[in-house]
């Protein structure tokens, strides 16, 4: 917690003032907060304005950038936030913040210009349609918009227009809620399985147009296909026994790899889903151990998994056709915990998994051939399962029980800061969407 | 010779399974039943009073009889936190369905192993297959033919008592047992 926002909020109000917005009243000032997870001076302030009738868009976009965790925010209310006239970006001087956003209506849609407060410059600018009542999909593009301005300032990716996908649970239900997708501000929530049986599982294909996930039924487990855009469904040809789940696309798109849990072993296979066909075994370890939960690394030519072949479950590695396998994170000095369910990080450094800790099961991340020991990444609650990646190599999302009950949860590793994502009901195992085009559905 | 060796008719007896105490598991499903009453096709003479008697007390105990070879096929068992052995107080358990197995050929079940809701739910899925081939491979020690036993795992989708305590994971850490052929007559072990 920082003192930081009682000095400031003077300096604000001040600025505020000089822009020519709506009087302020004390109420407003109360209401105003800065961010408080960021190390001082690491993150530039940033604050966004608009013009009329942009309320709603300029709310989504401020915390859009928030939940980037890359900027200090200073969050407005609709009184403070909006514009009578254009913004005269050195009237914020007093601020302190490096970088004002302005939302003007234009007519083809929206202008969006950045301001470098300091120098007194607008630095990119941009019209960008935008539907201003968008709701469900339509929301993406707002998303896109906040993914630009992350891009303008840092050069980094964003992660707005992102969606994530899990499975559903009733609360104390035992029936099956399916899977969902929800965007990454915790709003529009949609359940997109069309299954009869007891789904698990999901994963993203390469261009976010499709969907894998394992449905149960009379004791199997088939691995379906699912178009995001018709709901069409194929099943993967796979052994007709067992149960076949946790899969995870190639980065080109063309093949899928999961694990078989059946009677022989569980084990890893790989199949051709541009062919549909040709699915094959890649481990082999005896009916007792498991093989699980692959994930490919970015460029396509290995796959991080769990093993328990030596017992304790561990992450392993091996080349995407199955040969030179071996641990591929170390046993950290004698102690390590029994490790699950690894995600390969989309920039190819860092493999993300759950590990047994003093604390119970958290989360780790294990940078590839560093030689420094993971670095364990949630200490709150006992149950930290599944993390999987964001597209910008630096947020986890996974499943954690610190409420009591399972819930997706969202840390930022580079602030630690972490927050939840509110589903309508339980929710757990997570998969994070690619970054999502216009084209996509 | 063959006192003990009962052949217990299913058909009208199974409206008892539903009753036979907390070890009943909800998910063992009862051998088919007919829908209507099932009644002797030839009904016992109605002029002995005596005879009658008789005959519901046979009745009553062969009832009695497939209720617990029921029951005890279907006795769940439970494992320790992350672990598929077999515990010592489920040796008895196991050994009662290996008698009934063998003294009923054409009788085939389905093992399906649970876990709790803690660790990965995808592991889960393969520990719970554990915990199916641990049993089975018990009773083929037993001299059971292995391809009688299916084998199934629904790792933590499917608990008893879906809350988050010490007590209800225990519960939830289990085989369950199921014929899923030959069960329309059993055959209690000598």
């Amino acid at each position: 917690m920082t003192r930081r926002t009682a000095r400031r909020l003077p300096a604000l109000l001040v600025g505020l003032l000089l822009v020519g917005t709506a009087a302020v009243s004390a109420q407003d000032v109360e209401r105003i907060r800065l961010g408080i997870n960021y190390t001082a001076g690491a993150r530039p302030g940033i604050l966004v304005m608009a013009g009329p009738g942009l309320d709603s868009v300029r709310r989504v976009i401020e915390r859009d950038l928030g939940f980037s965790d890359r900027f200090e925010m200073a969050f407005l209310p609709d009184t403070l936030g909006r514009l009578a006239r254009p913004l005269d970006a050195a009237s914020l001087k007093p601020l302190g913040v490096a970088w004002a956003v302005e939302l003007q209506r234009v007519a083809a849609g929206v202008e969006v210009k950045l301001h470098e407060v300091a120098a007194g410059q607008v630095r990119q600018q941009g019209v960008r349609a935008l539907d201003l009542a968008a709701a469900g999909d339509d929301r993406l593009a707002i998303h896109r918009v906040s993914d630009e301005i992350v891009g303008w300032v840092t050069g980094g990716i964003g992660i707005a227009a992102t969606r994530i996908l899990y499975k559903g649970d009733e609360a104390g239900s035992r029936t099956d809620t399916g899977i969902w997708r929800i965007d990454i501000d915790g709003q529009n929530p949609v359940r997109v399985s069309r299954a009869t049986g007891l789904v698990l599982s999901p994963a993203w294909n390469p261009d976010g147009t499709r969907i894998a996930y394992t449905e149960i039924r009379d004791n199997v487990g088939a691995l379906v296909i699912q178009s995001l855009a018709t709901g069409a469904r194929v099943t993967v040809p796979t052994a007709v026994s067992g149960i076949n789940n946790a899969a995870a696309f190639s980065p080109d798109g063309s093949k899928i790899v999961f694990g078989r849990v059946a009677e022989e072993g569980t084990d890893l296979y790989e199949a051709d889903v541009a062919r549909m066909c040709c699915a094959h075994k890649l481990t082999t370890n005896g009916k007792y151990a498991a093989n699980l939960t692959p994930s490919y690394s970015p460029d396509g030519r290995r796959i991080a998994f769990m093993s328990t072949r030596a017992g304790s479950p561990q992450i392993y590695g091996m080349d995407a056709d199955g040969t030179d396998q071996a641990v591929l994170v170390p046993f950290d000095g004698g102690e390590t915990g029994s490790s699950y369910a690894p995600d390969w990080s989309p920039d190819g450094s860092t493999i993300a998994f759950g590990r047994d800790a003093a604390g119970g099961r958290q989360i780790f991340t294990y940078q590839i051939g560093s030689g420094r020991p993971s670095r364990q990444r949630t200490s709150s609650g006992r149950q930290n399962e599944d993390p999987s990646w964001a597209p910008d190599s630096r947020h986890l999302v996974f499943r954690s029980n610190r409420t009591g009950r399972d819930q997706l949860w969202v840390v930022d590793l580079e602030t630690g800061a972490s927050r939840q994502i509110p589903t309508p009901g339980g929710a757990r195992l997570p998969s994070w969407s690619p970054i999502l085009r216009s084209t996509n559905p | 010779m063959n006192q003990r060796a009962l052949v217990v008719a299913l058909l009208g007896l199974a409206t008892t399974v539903g009753a036979c105490g907390k070890k009943a598991d909800p998910n063992m499903s009862p051998a088919p039943v007919p829908s209507s009453t099932p009644v002797a096709t030839t009904p016992p003479p109605p002029r002995s009073t005596s005879a009658d008697s008789i005959a519901r007390a046979d009745a009553a105990r062969r009832e009695a009889e497939r209720a617990a070879l029921v029951n005890q096929l279907a006795e769940t068992i439970h494992f320790e936190y992350d672990q598929f052995v077999i515990g010592a107080d489920d040796t008895g358990r196991l050994d009662r369905k290996a008698a009934i197995l063998k003294a009923n050929a054409a009788l085939r079940i389905r093992v399906t192993g649970h876990a709790d809701e803690r660790g990965s739910d995808e592991y889960n899925l393969a520990l719970g297959m554990r915990r199916a081939i641990a049993a089975k491979d018990y009773l083929v020690r037993l001299g059971v033919d292995g391809s009688r036993i299916e084998v199934a795992s629904l790792g933590r989708e499917v608990p008893i008592d879906p809350s988050p305590t010490e007590a209800a994971y225990a519960k939830n850490r289990r085989d369950e047992f199921e014929a899923i052929a030959g069960a329309q007559t059993l055959v209690a072990p000598r």
